[in-house]
């Protein structure tokens, strides 16, 4: 008789998921140019989050992955992510806890850091991460992240696939698209076209319940989390001119050769 | 002899400066280069360099000696360069972030820049970061502007709102969306080319292959006029216009 051996990868991926504000919110720039308007506002896991899980528990689906933790940074609110998240199909859940007023002084840098510590702490083969949140719009995290642990990053990945000990990331790039292959253990950044993320079933969201979530500090973690950007002013950008109707293409020319634009 | 040398020993007069005042302004700036030319995008991000005030040297890493000289000497004649470094290795023959983290860490260790920059493109928004987080700098991406040697403007929320940020770090590093600057413009000057040694590096990353989106049309970041469509068109079919326009 064959003997068939059956390999199964116990890979562990650490996903980064992220509260903010929902991205069909209208934002609102704060009068005291402090900020954005979030009291009272929509939040949900940033959209690249939800990419980036859903790639993990595809890879989990493939046996390729044997547990997958999500990993949220914030106030108490941060929960309902990680509950939304483990109701997606992830394991495990850690919030780390960031009040108000802290929170909003919490940055890409400190982040992390403290997904740094948590990689090794966790022992984590493949950490995917979202290439920028919505709001701040830095497309940082996961780059740091890499340079702190010295682990390959294949950010902007439309596609993934682990062969063995390493991961084919195909990236969107400026001009087209690039394929890469980078050792395990390494990061990914997840970008739009990677998947689509599933919905979380009435079933598994009750389920989610049982499922662990451990709350710790960045303090318990040894990481600093003071800012090192100081948000100066947050305005409105410039109002748009209103745009002019034209009935036809060479009228167009003559418009904006008039205003001196060729 | 060498800029970097002399800018050391620059009087600053004792006033209650904050301590950054101190020290000489420089600036890294990483080329992005393509086959023996200077990359559009790295034009404007030397003009968002020269806005900091202090002297740019320009980083140009390669495998192909003739290429990478092509550049080099391209780069010097932009007013504002004062130094362009080369370092040729096939560790550097593919756009990887890992092999020029480890050489711009090594350079920062021996030359102490106060900013290093690179064109936000897709690999200057991998590398920039990842070298932040071997320094234990904050990274400022994508900026618009340049408000003084510490300040920058970015934008966030998709461009919803605009955010002006101090950075405090004993480094800043950044990356420049190219359409927000003007381009540097090319003079009489012949910056001195130096060649720099490559950096030990553990090969963590490898470069299979690249598929150009091919298009007679330029690319959106290079692009001079740029048209858009939206609702206003009301149908599929109706974006036909638009390519007419185009052509």
């Amino acid at each position: 008789t064959k003997l068939q051996t059956i390999t199964v990868m116990s890979r562990r991926i650490l996903v980064g998921c992220k509260r903010v504000i929902d991205y069909a919110v209208k934002i609102r720039v704060k009068p005291d140019k402090t900020g954005v308007v979030t009291d009272g506002v929509k939040h949900s896991m940033n959209p690249f989050d939800e990419i980036a899980l859903e790639e993990a528990i595809r890879l989990k689906e493939k046996k390729i992955a044997s547990e997958i933790l999500v990993v949220s940074c914030g106030p108490t609110q941060c929960q309902e992510t990680l509950r939304t998240a483990l109701a997606m199909g992830a394991d495990r859940g850690i919030h780390v806890e960031v009040p108000y007023p802290e929170y909003e002084g919490l940055q890409p840098l400190a982040v992390a850091r403290i997904l740094q510590r948590l990689s090794e702490r966790e022992k984590v083969d493949i950490v995917i991460l979202g290439k920028q949140a919505i709001d701040d719009d830095a497309n940082q995290t996961g780059q740091i992240l890499s340079g702190m642990l010295d682990w390959p990053i294949g950010t902007f990945a439309s596609k993934v696939e682990v062969v063995e000990d390493k991961v084919n990331v195909t990236r969107e790039v400026d001009d087209g698209i690039e394929n890469i292959r980078i050792n395990i253990p390494c990061v990914i950044t997840a970008d739009l076209r990677l998947n689509e993320p599933r919905y979380a079933t009435l079933p598994n969201i009750m389920k989610a319940k049982k499922k662990k979530l451990d709350v710790c500090k960045p303090g318990d973690l040894g990481v600093d989390i003071t800012p090192r950007l100081k948000v100066v002013s947050v305005v409105e950008p410039p109002v748009r001119q209103a745009g002019k109707k034209v009935e036809d293409v060479a009228s167009l020319f003559a418009a904006l050769k008039k205003e001196g634009h060729f | 002899m060498n800029f970097l040398k002399l800018s050391r020993f620059c009087f600053f007069p004792l006033t209650s400066y904050t301590r950054n005042s101190f020290r000489s302004l420089t600036t890294l700036l990483c080329v992005d280069h393509t086959d023996g030319r200077v990359n559009e995008s790295t034009s404007h991000t030397l003009a968002a360099s020269l806005n900091i005030g202090g002297s740019v040297v320009c980083l140009v890493a390669g495998e192909n000696v003739k290429n990478v000289n092509l550049v080099a000497q391209s780069i010097s004649k932009f007013a504002g360069v004062s130094e362009v470094l080369v370092a040729t290795s096939a560790l550097y023959k593919y756009p990887l972030v890992e092999p020029i983290t480890d050489l711009i860490v090594s350079l920062q260790k021996k030359y102490v820049f106060s900013h290093i920059c690179m064109s936000a493109s897709s690999f200057g928004k991998t590398l920039i970061p990842r070298v932040a987080g071997k320094l234990d700098v904050a990274p400022i991406t994508e900026i618009v502007g340049v408000e003084s040697p510490e300040t920058f403007i970015r934008t966030i929320f998709a461009s919803n709102a605009i955010s002006t940020v101090t950075s405090n770090d004993f480094l800043k590093l950044f990356t420049v969306r190219s359409t927000a600057f003007t381009t540097a413009i090319q003079l009489n000057n012949s910056a001195p080319i130096q060649l720099i040694e490559s950096v030990n590096h553990f090969q963590v990353s490898e470069w299979m292959s690249h598929t150009l989106s091919l298009s007679e049309r330029p690319e959106l970041s290079s692009a001079k006029i740029v048209i858009s469509g939206g609702r206003g068109l009301k149908s599929g079919e109706n974006f036909a216009m638009l390519y007419s326009l185009a052509a």
